[in-house]
């Protein structure tokens, strides 16, 4: 449990240091906004008071102890002792009081249990707002060349996929394809009921080079990519495993499902980053383009070069969605930036 | 103040409290036998005079509003109330050489300032000790019932066999016992659940329930006072004295801590 959030938070890290944001204030200035409620209806003074004595007790600013609830609810707890308990029953009371009258999803089982904490809800809270902000990104823009990096928690994959298909549905002549560099994928689990989607196996043809390129799967849909050029020369840029020429000025949809495992190999490293090359022409060529990569990271032991090798994929994508939690991750662009 | 300079002036606080305590206990005990009583007299107004003071100090610097600001509002007016009974004892006592313990303007005054305290102490409770299991809550009605149980007939048993026929007076020195049962169950509560040589509950700013353990003196205090009243033995009244004395000056470091640390100056 702890190794794997120890990978998650080196995953935040390597996002954060490759130049993305974390885009959702709005979970913090809930939080910090509920806090400040409850602390001044106790009394200001005193709010302001306490405050004041936990930043300069541990040398934390203002910012810095209401902007994280973890850290907010421990220094109280080494400033106030038990005395604290009511006052974080109180935010808890508050936040729940938010969640019932924002409309967000809450079990009634989840409200009467003692053990439910206040970080606990705040996750809650943050995935329903990172939620709504995927939400927002898939459908104001209708060129989107996304990662997910999922730990295979399927709840958030499937209803971004879905939402992606769904939204697909209403424009004419998209072409939707599936590309799978992952030994366990379930067609069934995410496109049971979507038509006309092409799936590509190429994880078959790579580490079974003798096989034929063209040995189709069970489904009629299902394909597998020519290559072009042979093995050995897989070391060579000119490798085309697809003819993406088809897809130009087309509209597009495309789900790439990637095990971070695969990347170790040469050959599927090679793949994918040509891959991801193709990708970013069309993305810049199309006028509507939904890419969408879902890197299996549930194996990602970050080990130096796996985090090498994923930051350069990373780089390829203008957002990143990583499940949990769940978070998205814009890329910084000054210019945006300042213009907002 | 960082947390290293905070402990240094924790440690002096301590000292300074200690050495407080010490000096009022040892000044009434070791006055002349016959002076002693009035040194109590004295001493115990200027501890509540004290901390009445403290109380409206906060009171001007904190504002009423909130819950807090409620609170102390409520304690000043108590403070008040009872430092004003003691000076009218005070006076009584020294001034006018009353003998005879019989019921005066002050005793009205310490029986309305129990108001504004218990709905302090409560308050205080419930927002910052709410937390208690059913057992402490047990343990301590338990406690309370055989406290009445033992005192009740021995203050009756005194009264009918005492000289003292001074029903009205009876009837005071039990409400100050009822009276003090309801403040003292919260403090009671609070310093049960507190664990105060239990590091592990305590606050940096809040290792020691300063009015509540005042609150438990004081009904001490009270129960003693109230026995020599009834029984009419009032030559040992001067005992109660340091124990007043020493749950004012613990109310009043207790009001100065809250001063320095929960008022945004």
């Amino acid at each position: 449990m702890s190794s794997k959030s120890s990978a998650n938070e080196k995953l935040i890290k390597l996002i954060e240091n490759s130049g993305y944001i974390y885009r959702n204030q709005k979970t913090d200035i809930v939080i910090r906004d509920i806090i400040l409620n409850v602390l001044n209806r106790i009394g200001k003074s005193y709010s302001k008071a306490l405050i004041y004595q936990i930043c300069s007790l541990y040398g934390l600013s203002q910012n810095e102890l209401l902007s994280n609830y973890e850290l907010f609810e421990n220094s109280l707890k080494r400033v106030v002792g038990k005395t604290g308990y009511p006052i974080v029953l109180r935010i808890k009371k508050e936040l729940l009081k938010y969640l019932i009258l924002n409309k967000y999803e809450i079990s009634t089982k989840d409200i009467l249990d003692p053990s439910f904490n206040v970080p606990q809800i705040i996750d809650k809270l943050s995935e329903s707002y990172n939620y709504d902000l995927i939400s927002e990104n898939l459908n104001n823009n209708k060129r989107n060349h996304m990662i997910l990096l999922s730990n295979n928690d399927d709840k958030h994959i499937k209803k971004i996929i879905t939402s992606l298909v769904h939204l697909s549905k209403n424009i004419s002549d998209i072409k939707r394809v599936v590309i799978v560099l992952h030994d366990h994928f379930d067609k069934k689990k995410y496109f049971r009921s979507v038509p006309d989607i092409d799936i590509y196996y190429l994880h078959d043809i790579i580490s079974s080079p003798s096989s034929s390129p063209l040995s189709s799967s069970s489904s009629s849909t299902d394909k597998s990519f020519k290559l072009d050029n042979d093995a050995n020369n897989n070391n060579n840029n000119n490798i085309d495993l697809i003819n993406f020429q088809q897809f130009d000025n087309t509209n597009f949809l495309v789900f790439c499902f990637i095990d971070i495992q695969i990347l170790q190999q040469f050959n599927n490293y090679k793949i994918l980053q040509i891959l991801e090359e193709k990708f970013e022409k069309l993305y810049n060529l199309n006028k509507i383009t939904q890419i969408c990569c879902i890197y299996d990271v549930s194996n990602f032991y970050t080990k130096e070069y796996e985090i090498k090798l994923l930051r350069d994929f990373i780089n390829h994508h203008d957002v990143i969605i990583v499940d949990e939690p769940l978070l998205m991750y814009q890329k910084f662009d000054i210019r945006d930036d300042i213009l907002k | 103040m960082n947390l290293q300079s905070f402990y240094t002036f924790r440690k002096r606080f301590l000292f300074i409290v200690g050495l407080s305590l010490l000096f009022a206990i040892l000044l009434i005990s070791l006055s002349p036998e016959s002076q002693r009583e009035n040194v109590g007299n004295i001493t115990n107004p200027i501890s509540i005079i004290i901390a009445a003071s403290l109380s409206v100090l906060i009171l001007y610097k904190q504002k009423t509003d909130g819950e807090i600001g409620k609170a102390f509002l409520m304690l000043t007016l108590g403070l008040i109330l009872w430092a004003v009974a003691e000076i009218l004892f005070t006076y009584s006592e020294i001034i006018t050489l009353e003998l005879e313990r019989n019921i005066m303007l002050s005793d009205l005054l310490w029986l309305l300032g129990y108001g504004p305290l218990i709905y302090y102490s409560l308050k205080m409770y419930m927002l910052f000790h709410n937390y208690s299991s059913k057992k402490s809550i047990a343990v301590i009605i338990i406690m309370m019932i055989a406290y009445l149980a033992y005192i009740l007939p021995l203050i009756l048993d005194t009264y009918s066999s005492s000289s003292n026929e001074d029903l009205p007076l009876l009837y005071i020195s039990i409400s100050y016992l009822l009276l003090d049962l309801i403040f003292i169950f919260p403090a009671s509560l609070v310093i049960l659940n507190f664990g105060i040589f239990d590091n592990k509950n305590q606050g940096v700013l809040t290792f020691f329930p300063w009015m509540f353990v005042a609150m438990i003196i004081i009904g001490i205090a009270d129960s003693i006072f109230a026995y020599t009243s009834v029984s009419g033995y009032y030559q040992l009244e001067w005992i109660t004295t340091p124990i007043y004395t020493s749950g004012y000056l613990l109310m009043a470091f207790g009001l100065y801590w809250h001063y320095k640390f929960f008022i945004y100056k």
